[in-house]
């Protein structure tokens, strides 16, 4: 079975979790949308990828793909194109000296769910609201619209790339 | 820490501005009250955490219109990228609390 389809469907169960209850949302309801809208981004930005490195992959080897893209790598790849100017990991050398916007939009929200989706997961304390529950499955649903528009720059297609192999970038010889 | 793995902005710098910016007469009506913590994320790099008190009639609206939302989103992005033009290493994090 081929996960291609995952993130259009993991956002919309997102946005079924967190409309779940009529009235008083369950924190469960809301803590599984969140984790739910992280996983939605994160097999977005896998399954685009590895579209663009390598588009024909068969069924099979793109799910063993899938197990090359580690989550605390992608976070310190978002942090860093989030940003305008972004740097070569531990180094002055500029890798992308003024980011396209939509790039920062959509890295900077997949480092806030990943940051949400670590409290929905493992803070208990943490209480959460429906309404920022629900801006969250917005910018979710806004990224895969605005992906189409940005893929083809420069910023996005170093983006992706750096999503595997961003310690690669410092390498010198 | 910024990305060259050196000191950014001194804390105070950033906090100066984090007042600026969290001011009440800056933000939108709705927003009863702005606070902001620094610390770090569940990565262990530093983080400011900023809440956006709102009251439960507005959290309500702002539940089922989505136009109302979208201004929201547009109010805390906005401060978001502000924050990160700063380049002060803490990666800004911003969330809605319930103001009483």
């Amino acid at each position: 079975m081929s996960a291609r389809q995952l993130p259009e469907h993991l956002l919309e169960q997102a946005r079924h979790l967190a409309k779940r209850e009529r009235t008083r949302p369950r924190q469960a309801s809301l803590r599984r949308a969140l984790s739910t809208a992280y996983y939605a981004l994160f097999h977005f930005f896998i399954r685009e990828a590895v579209q663009q490195i390598a588009p024909h992959l068969s069924d099979e080897n793109y799910n063993r793909v899938y197990r090359w893209f580690d989550h605390g790598a992608m976070i310190r790849v978002a942090r860093a194109f989030s940003q305008e100017l972004v740097r070569i990991e531990k180094s002055k050398d500029e890798l992308v000296p003024t980011n396209n916007f939509g790039v920062q939009f959509i890295a900077k929200h997949f480092s806030d769910l990943q940051e949400l989706r670590h409290l929905a997961d493992y803070d208990s304390g943490t209480i959460f609201v429906r309404a920022d529950v629900l801006a969250m499955t917005d910018r979710v649903a806004t990224a895969f619209l605005l992906w189409p528009v940005v893929k083809k720059s420069p910023e996005a297609n170093t983006f992706l790339l750096s999503l595997l192999l961003w310690e690669k970038w410092g390498k010198q010889r | 820490m910024n990305a060259l793995g050196e000191p950014g902005t001194d804390t105070q710098a950033l906090e100066s501005t984090l007042r600026e910016l969290l001011a009440p007469e800056r933000l939108p009506d709705y927003i009863k009250f702005a606070r902001y913590e620094l610390g770090t994320d569940h990565t262990g790099e530093p983080a400011v955490r900023v809440f956006l008190g709102i009251e439960p009639k507005m959290l309500a609206i702002l539940e089922k219109d989505k136009e109302q939302r979208g201004k929201y989103i547009e109010f805390s992005d906005d401060l978001s990228f502000k924050i990160l033009r700063l380049e002060s290493g803490y990666f800004p994090y911003i969330r809605m609390a319930e103001a009483a």
